[in-house]
Order: structure tokens, then C-alpha cells, then sequence
């Protein structure tokens, strides 16, 4: 028999994880997919937030947990939904593809003893390569749920995994699974793409190893970091100057992506203040071609960093190149002066923009999703309602419409849930019992 | 600095806090494991039946990051040192030397130990000695 959920939310980031739990507190059942082996997204690679600076991990980790407990969401991680065939209002069917981990989700315990045994070491994905992970691993400390999986791309078939395992999880005889759902609405989530930084090419990321980008910085800010301490990563070397390059991949026509990414200026100057704190000597400059300082409290934070002794320059960074001591020489025309200038530096930040990622909508596959010029899921109403599409019945949260920081996510995955709710409820399906995990000791999404 | 790093290395949170009853759940979990007759190894038919070998390129590079761990944790036996004094011990490349260092940090085989110069040094932990 076919399993029914009346949403179905794609992306477990933190605008997925808002929509579901928004939804499961109302008593919906509610089906999440997410495609990596955790939910958490984005957030959960943050050092801190802006403009508070409060710890990203200290914000998602509640969120994990409740959505991870809470009885009314069922949570497919490492999967992805294959296809999506409208039938009617308030009938979707749905089939998801959940990959093999090669573990049994259900005995494992999350010890880690294969990940240590695990001889074979294969760039992290969570930690951007800064370092390596094992060929069998668990994706993140907070990871939830905390499960293992072996990456057969790179294991060496030793055994050692099988052998270390006490509950005997490990099973490299698992296939992948396709399971069919009937879901009565769906609310897409799925998040941004990074922006490549190699694709510009004048500024040496993936060439020059202490070219970096700005998620990589905020792994090597967050408390769970990569390394010991904010270091180069050609030498280990305690960075005293370091710039960031702002707009790389956004506002770039030449690259695609006319529009501002809306994050990038408030991220820089967060990881400028954050470096300052823990060093405060430290020499840091920021290029910019305009501070957008647009939400509350974002100009006295910008205001903070320059009082903090960080330099502002606004210009344009043309070309970043390599000295022999693996320093980089960043060449910028200077708005304000006029004058071309060079200055080298420890480390340079880009910081990338936020793309479109939206895939998702391929797997419609009797009706067509629109995008806007961008890429991004079209927001059909976007003055009086910007988280309905033009299906009716599926519904957009968090940047998956356009890039917005993270309370802008939040805000707008609790609206999708709500027009979610009222679709629900115009087509006569109510909440007969309202299942609250309160009364379990379970963390609320609230 | 050197303090500064301690510091923010005392701020790495452990693992995902677990409450004792799921700590009780994993040891009856691995308790009733023990219990049951060991399960056949699903690797063996696994390469039985697909015939699947790991591939020569996977086995070369998993050999030369062995001989790099082996490398970095030989240079290391004489006493703390920074990155630019294991490779100029080991001959390696220095983001070579950094990747795999801080992926034996990240695992616990090695720690620093204090500030030089700009640059951390570092020591085997125990584990690896």
C-alpha cells in the first residue's frame, strides 16, 4: 500500500525544516526529503550568524532535533524524489529514490568505529576538502540522523569497516530503494547553489591554495573547524592579512548572474569581525563595489567593523596573483582614488554568490514549474503571495526562490506552510487529531 | 595566539550530546549484537557476486596517502614541529603536508602543541604513538 503524507517538502535546510515542523506541530503529516546523509543544510556549515553573532550551530541544532523527533514527519535523508505526477488537487504521487548507505540504518549507532578503522581518506564535502573524511563516514558531528555510510566510489573493499562494526550494521549487499507516496501538497526547498569560484578565473580559486571561499572561511571560523585555528591552507601559517573580494559571482553579468546575492556583504564583514576578534592584530581589508546594508541592524554592524579597524576599499579586484612564498597580490582599481593599486596579502576570501538550484523542477513530470530569469522557482504572486508557484498546490520557501539570509528562510518557509495549511484545508482535508510531541519530552520547532 | 588557539580549541564541542538513555539504547543495541551469531560477511558476497574489485587508480592513491601519513608521523617521532619543518623533513608538497596533518588532527592522531613564528606546531597524540 501506497504511503500518504498530506506534504511532501523538499530540502531539509533549514527553510525545509521550518515548513515541515510548522506543518507537523498543526498535526499534518508530513514527508521531508533531503538528498545528502543529513538534514541541517547550509546552516549547519555556518560559523555564526549576522548580524548577532550568534553560534549558527547553537540556532539549527534545536531544529534538527525536533524535526528529526517529531512524530508527524517522516525523514528520507539521502534520497531524492525522482518523480512528481499531479493527479488532481490535493493529489500528488510521488516516488523517491533512497540510496544505499551500506549500513543498517537501523543498527547502527553512530560510534564512528568504521570511520576510524576506514584506511582511505577522500576530500570531506562538509569541510569544502580543507581536509579529508574516510571512505566510510558519518557526514557531521550534529548530523542527524547519525548514521554512517560508505562512499563505494572510493572504498578499497578492505573490510576493516565490517569488521570493527558491534551491531554488525554494515551491508554491502543494500540496493537502492524506490518508494511510491501519495502526498496531497509539496513545498519546495531546495536551497542555493554556491557559486564556482574557478569560474573566475582571474582570482585563482582551485590554482592558488590560500585563495579561498567563503564558506571554506566559515568552516575554518566555526567552533567544529577543519583545523586547529583559522590557518593558510598551503602551510599552516597564522594569516595576518587577509582581504575579501565581495561580489565574485554576483552582480556579473559576464557570468550569468546579473543580481545581488543579498548576503555576501553582511557575511564578509561577520568573518571580518569574527578573524578580528581572535586576532586582533591582524590587518583586514574588504573590496567592495557597494555596501548593501539593507536589513535591520546590518548598517551599525558594518558600522562595527570599521569601527573594529577593519578597511573598507571600494573597488574593483581585477586579478589575483601568487608570490613565491604563497602570498597573493590582489590588483584593484580604486573607485575612490581612480588609481590602480596592489597590495599582498596572508590569504584572500571570495566572497561567492548565491545561484539558483533548481533542478527539482524536472521532476514534475505532468506539470511544468516555472522559473524566473534567474533560475529560480518563480514566485507566481510575488507582491501579495511570494510563496505560492503557478501549480496550484506547490509551494516555495528559502532562497529555492531567490537568494535571502536566514531569518528572510525562516519567515518565508512558515508562510509556505501556512498557504500550505489553507490549500489543506479549502480542499476539506482538517486535522482531526492534533499528535503535539510536547507532552514526550521532545523538543517543539517553536 | 598560541593561548588564543587553545582557547578556541577548548570551544570545539564534542560529538552530539547524548542523553544516558540513548547511551543505554546503543549499549543494549550492542549488547543483543553480540548475542546473535556473527552475521556472514557481506563484503565477501558482495565481491562474489558482483565481481567488483577496487579499482588500480584507488589502490595507487590510497598507497601514496599511506606513505604520507607514514611520512608526516615519522617526522613527527622526534618531537613537535610546524608544517614548514615537516616538509622540509619529508620533501612532501606543502598543502600536501597540511591536508593530511589536519585530517590526522581532525581524527586525533596528532595535536598541537603551541605557537612558533606564525605557525602552530604540532605532536603525535597518544593514540598515534
Amino acid at each position: 500500500m501506497v504511503e500518504k503524507y498530506d506534504a511532501l517538502v523538499i530540502g531539509g535546510g533549514v527553510a525545509g525544516m521550518e515548513s515541515a515542523l510548522v506543518l507537523a506541530d498543526a498535526g499534518y503529516k508530513v514527508l521531508l526529503v533531503e538528498k545528502s546523509p543529513s538534514i541541517g543544510g547550509k546552516m549547519a556549515e555556518l560559523s555564526k550568524v549576522f548580524p548577532t553573532t550568534d553560534c549558527a550551530g547553537c540556532i539549527i541544532s534545536p531544529k534538527i532535533a525536533a524535526t528529526s523527533k517529531h512524530p508527524n514527519i517522516k525523514m528520507m535523508t539521502y534520497s531524492e524524489v525522482k518523480e512528481i505526477y499531479k493527479e488532481d488537487e490535493g493529489k500528488f504521487k510521488v516516488k523517491v529514490l533512497k540510496r544505499p548507505r551500506y549500513i543498517d540504518e537501523d543498527a547502527c549507532i553512530g560510534c564512528q568505529r568504521c570511520e576510524y578503522a576506514c584506511p582511505v581518506l577522500v576530500p570531506d564535502e562538509y569541510n569544502y576538502g580543507l581536509v579529508a573524511r574516510k571512505a566510510a563516514y558519518i557526514y557531521f558531528a550534529m548530523a542527524s540522523p547519525r548514521i554512517a555510510q560508505i562512499d563505494l566510489d572510493n572504498c578499497i573493499l578492505c573490510g576493516r569497516c565490517e569488521r570493527v562494526c558491534p551491531t554488525e550494521a554494515v551491508n554491502f549487499l543494500q540496493q537502492p530503494e524506490e518508494l511510491e507516496f501519495e502526498v496531497k501538497a509539496v513545498i519546495l526547498a531546495t536551497g542555493f547553489k554556491p557559486f564556482d569560484a574557478a569560474l573566475k578565473t582571474e582570482y585563482g580559486y582551485g590554482k592558488y591554495p590560500n585563495v579561498i571561499h567563503a564558506l571554506e572561511m566559515e568552516r575554518l571560523l566555526a567552533p567544529s573547524r577543519p583545523y586547529n585555528a583559522v590557518l593558510r591552507p598551503s602551510d599552516g601559517k597564522i594569516p595576518d592579512k587577509v582581504a575579501w573580494v565581495l561580489c565574485v559571482g554576483s552582480r556579473d553579468k559576464s557570468l550569468g548572474n546579473p543580481i545581488c546575492s543579498r548576503v555576501c556583504c553582511m557575511y564578509s564583514a561577520k568573518q571580518a569581525i569574527l578573524f578580528s576578534a581572535a586576532q586582533l592584530l591582524a590587518d583586514l581589508t574588504v573590496y567592495y563595489m557597494d555596501i548593501r546594508a539593507f536589513g535591520k541592524g546590518f548598517e551599525e554592524f558594518y558600522n562595527m567593523a570599521e569601527d573594529m579597524g577593519i578597511r573598507f576599499v571600494k573597488g574593483k579586484v581585477a586579478k589575483i596573483e601568487e608570490t613565491e612564498n604563497n602570498n597573493l597580490i590582489v590588483r584593484v582599481e580604486n573607485f575612490e582614488t581612480g588609481e590602480i593599486e596592489e597590495e599582498e596579502y596572508d590569504m584572500v576570501v571570495l566572497a561567492i554568490g548565491l545561484l539558483a538550484n533548481s533542478d527539482v523542477i524536472k521532476v514534475f513530470k505532468n506539470v511544468n514549474v516555472e522559473l524566473d530569469p534567474y533560475g529560480f522557482i518563480n514566485q507566481f504572486d510575488v507582491n501579495a503571495n511570494p510563496v505560492l508557484t503557478n501549480v496550484k498546490g506547490v509551494f516555495v520557501a528559502g532562497c529555492a526562490s531567490g537568494p535571502k539570509d536566514i531569518p528572510d528562510s525562516i519567515v518565508e518557509a512558515g508562510a509556505a506552510a501556512a498557504q500550505c495549511i489553507d490549500y489543506l484545508y479549502e480542499l476539506g482535508y482538517k486535522i482531526s487529531k492534533v499528535e503535539t510531541a510536547e507532552p514526550e519530552g521532545v523538543v517543539s520547532g517553536k | 595566539m598560541a593561548e588564543e588557539g587553545k582557547a578556541e580549541k577548548a570551544e570545539k564541542p564534542e560529538q552530539t550530546e547524548e542523553t544516558e538513555a540513548k547511551k543505554t539504547e546503543k549499549a543494549e543495541k550492542a549488547e543483543k549484537a553480540k548475542e546473535k551469531p556473527k552475521k556472514k560477511s557481506t563484503l565477501k558476497e558482495f565481491r562474489d557476486k558482483t565481481g567488483i574489485k577496487a579499482s588500480e587508480e584507488l589502490r595507487e592513491r590510497h598507497k601514496k596517502q599511506r606513505q604520507i601519513v607514514k611520512a608526516i608521523k615519522e617526522a613527527l617521532k622526534s618531537g613537535p614541529k610546524t608544517i614548514p619543518q615537516i616538509v622540509s623533513e619529508t620533501n612532501l608538497e606543502s598543502k600536501v603536508v597540511t591536508w593530511h596533518l589536519f585530517t590526522l588532527w581532525k581524527y586525533g592522531e596528532v595535536r598541537e602543541v603551541e605557537e612558533v613564528e606564525g605557525y602552530f606546531t604540532y605532536e603525535l597524540a597518544e593514540k598515534s604513538e
